[in-house]
């Protein structure tokens, strides 16, 4: 039997030049692709049938160099130095060939065969720049081949090339005086079976990468070497040395046209949101609230439409055609009907549009430009601009968001964000706060209780960063060039975010209902909700059944809405609960502890001890809050 | 001595100022990184921000962050960060 081997390839690249999009196109859409920085923060593979052969691809995050200063250069080295792909494929962002090919460089050194992807050449061109092919393999004894990530021309053809490139016998000169301490070191190294070529330990050695120190046989000649530099930062000589190399590569493999001075489109943008901060800054808030004001009316109707379906065609048509399988089986039919209306009506219409507008701010560019705009208000929070990343995708999903936390610098700034991120109003909450406050109370009531979210996460930030120890460190982040959202990408993100919906909340919603409307024919949720009632109805002011939902909302926020639904056996709450108990329903809802698979990432992201801490401060502060909210509000004249 | 006088000494430039006083639109030349973190310092020489190289200041908000072009591609950076980067201005 022939035994084929699986060819391990993986893509590497500096942050935000288009790996996940090769990934996607070779393996059929998995991986999330943003326009910016930071969008893969842990490592993908998947298995794909390429001409016959079988590859995997390995999608790994966006590094500037291979270093250990962050988590992603960590997670991207150790992969490339413990688990030696059989080929790489750098993506290259041609508009910016020099710096890229610093990375290209260290690549070399490890002796993996190597071939480029020059992405973005369209722009590069429109800039004045175009790559020599020929050149490229000429100076760096790689294969270079043009590619475009988004629309996927190029890629099969690189691939191709990356299953037959063989290793590359380009070295690196450094200077004399590097050169020769590089070849002294590699004389004291005593391990023979290395992971990474002689050479490649002894540069990092030089870099004082400790981890390396451990190969030689001599230390004390190992400082004479070191001695040799006079106290002069080598690392530092090396970087200069690297990115001066790659900018004389870069001149002789591209030819640059000078153009007459024009502003692209991204910089004409920019012109207005960035280099106007007060503008840019109204306009962006300008933005986010025509989106809420699309999802109340949008999300709004398409709520009244599923639910008109349901409620005058679908059930009036089913129920009476099953009342001859007894009445417990029918109230439990009716339920996992009721059910499956609440899935489709409350939070498809906001979720859905959430993600798609998130979709849009991410591919756009823009969700950058926030974090610069944005950067001094987190700073009282005791984060900077960057941690914005993560909370804007909390709005989305808290799960992905406590992951992306990975890319803040120091486990304080994570904690302080994981902590905010579970008090963030992810799609979910949103679906519960317009589907109930904003749907039978009016769109101001759900502006309200935002506004009381974001002010509560502006306090819990400035506590924990007046009282966890440590400093705040700086920030550093690449500004991605505006780009067209492509309805591809943003259908295909919004998909592979709702898929998790369907797949894991939806069976769980319709089984759910199923039991509570098996409880309902057997009499027994008053019993269960009984232990609820000091603090549900004498604190709370709300029905107790409110307790059943809001443990369902524990599994998956938006159940809590459509558990309600359920347990009123309608859609119009109105008929069930005061406004007063809407409002109180929502705001607890959309604060009390972070669901169940948020609650699983938080104790991975951080430890169990502080997921139980952050999870009980949210229960504390959601009854605190509802229950003096409910007795102020009516004072002030408002739901009286 | 105030590490401005010192840089100023040794390299007989007396325009040396840190980057975060410069004006939007100014290119400039760095001369010195002053950054405590060593592996905060490597990400910036790894971004191109290494003494001699040439920079443009985008934008800045005022006690806020920067957006530099550096090798080509814009990178905003913390007010904070940038108050330990030394440079001069090219006329």
């Amino acid at each position: 039997m022939k035994v084929f081997k699986l060819t391990r390839i993986a893509l590497v690249g500096q942050p935000n030049v288009g790996k996940s999009c090769v990934f996607n196109f070779l393996t059929g859409l998995k991986a999330i692709a943003s326009n910016y920085p930071g969008t893969t923060v842990e490592i993908k593979t998947a298995k794909a049938h390429f001409r016959k052969k079988q590859v995997e691809i390995i999608d790994l995050p966006g590094i500037h160099a291979l270093s250990d200063t962050t988590e992603d250069e960590r997670v991207t080295k150790d992969y490339l130095i413990q688990e030696r792909p059989d080929a790489i494929i750098q993506i290259i962002d041609s508009t910016a060939f020099a710096r890229n090919l610093y990375l290209t460089l260290q690549l070399l050194e490890l002796k993996i065969p190597l071939v480029l992807a020059l992405n973005f050449h369209e722009e590069a061109k429109e800039k004045g720049t175009r790559l020599n092919i020929k050149k490229i393999k000429e100076e760096l004894g790689v294969e270079a081949v043009y590619i475009n990530a988004l629309s996927g021309k190029g890629i099969d053809h690189c691939t191709q090339k990356a299953i037959k490139a063989k290793n590359h016998q380009k070295k690196i000169r450094y200077c004399k005086e590097i050169e020769k301490a590089i070849r002294d070191i590699e004389k004291l190294i005593t391990t023979k079976e290395l992971e990474v070529p002689k050479r490649y330990v002894a540069i990092k050695i030089l870099e004082k990468d400790h981890s390396y120190q451990k190969h030689i046989s001599s230390k004390t000649k190992l400082k004479r070497i070191i001695d040799r530099f006079k106290g002069k930062d080598i690392k530092e000589e090396i970087t200069i040395k690297r990115h001066g190399m790659a900018s004389v590569l870069a001149e002789k493999c591209s030819t640059t046209k000078e153009e007459p001075f024009e502003l692209t489109i991204s910089e004409k943008i920019d012109e207005i949101i960035s280099h106007r901060p007060i503008i840019g800054g109204v306009l962006i808030l300008l933005l986010m609230l025509s989106f809420f004001f699309l999802l109340v009316y949008v999300g709004g109707a398409l709520e009244e439409l599923i639910t008109a379906l349901f409620e005058k065609l679908l059930i009036p048509l089913i129920m009476p055609q099953i009342g001859f399988l007894g009445s417990t089986t029918t109230v439990i039919i009716k339920y996992l009907l009721i059910g499956l209306e609440a899935g489709l009506a409350i939070a498809i219409p906001y979720i859905m549009l959430f993600y798609i507008f998130l979709a849009i701010l991410e591919d756009s560019g823009l969700l950058s430009r926030i974090v610069f705009l944005f950067d001094r208000a987190m700073h009282t929070m005791g984060l900077h601009g960057k941690a914005l990343v993560p909370m804007m995708l909390g709005f989305g999903c808290n799960v992905p968001a406590l992951i992306a936390t990975r890319i803040l610098g120091t486990k304080r700034e994570r904690i302080i964000s994981c902590t905010l991120i579970t008090m963030v109003p992810c799609s979910a909450r949103t679906a519960i706060i317009l589907g109930a406050a904003g749907f039978y109370l009016g769109w101001q009531y759900a502006l309200l209780i935002y506004a009381i979210i974001l002010i509560l996460i502006l306090i819990v930030g400035k506590v924990l960063a007046k009282y966890l120890p440590g400093e705040m460190t700086g920030m550093i982040m690449e500004m991605p060039e505006y780009r067209r959202p492509s309805f591809k990408n943003i259908f295909a993100k919004t998909w592979l975010r709702m898929k998790d919906f369907v797949n894991i909340a939806f069976p769980l919603l319709i089984a759910g209902s199923g039991v509570i409307g098996l409880l309902q024919a057997l009499n027994l949720l008053e019993t269960i909700t009984k232990p609820f009632d000091p603090v549900l109805g004498k604190w709370l002011m709300l029905p107790t059944v409110a307790g059943i939902a809001l443990i369902f909302g524990i599994l998956r926020k938006e159940m809590a809405l459509e558990t309600l639904a359920v347990l009123a056996g309608t859609t119009n709450l109105l008929a069930f609960m005061s406004p007063m108990q809407i409002f109180t329903f929502s705001l607890v809802s959309a604060i009390y502890m972070p669901c169940l698979a948020t609650f699983i990432v938080l104790t991975k992201e951080l430890d169990w001890k502080k997921a139980i801490l952050i999870s009980t401060m949210t229960i504390i502060l959601a009854v605190l809050i509802a229950g003096a909210l409910l007795r102020t509000l009516p004072l002030m004249g408002i739901l009286t | 001595m105030p590490i401005r006088r010192r840089l100023r000494q040794r390299t007989g430039k007396n325009t040396i100022k840190r980057l975060t006083e410069f004006n939007t639109g100014d290119t400039v030349k760095i001369i010195y990184e002053e950054v405590k973190d060593r592996d905060f310092l490597a990400r910036l020489e790894d971004l191109g921000l290494i003494p001699e190289e040439e920079i443009k200041i985008v934008e800045k908000i005022r006690k806020g962050p920067v957006i530099i072009k550096v090798k080509k591609k814009d990178i905003v950076i913390s007010h904070s960060v940038l108050e330990g980067i030394y440079a001069i201005k090219i006329e």
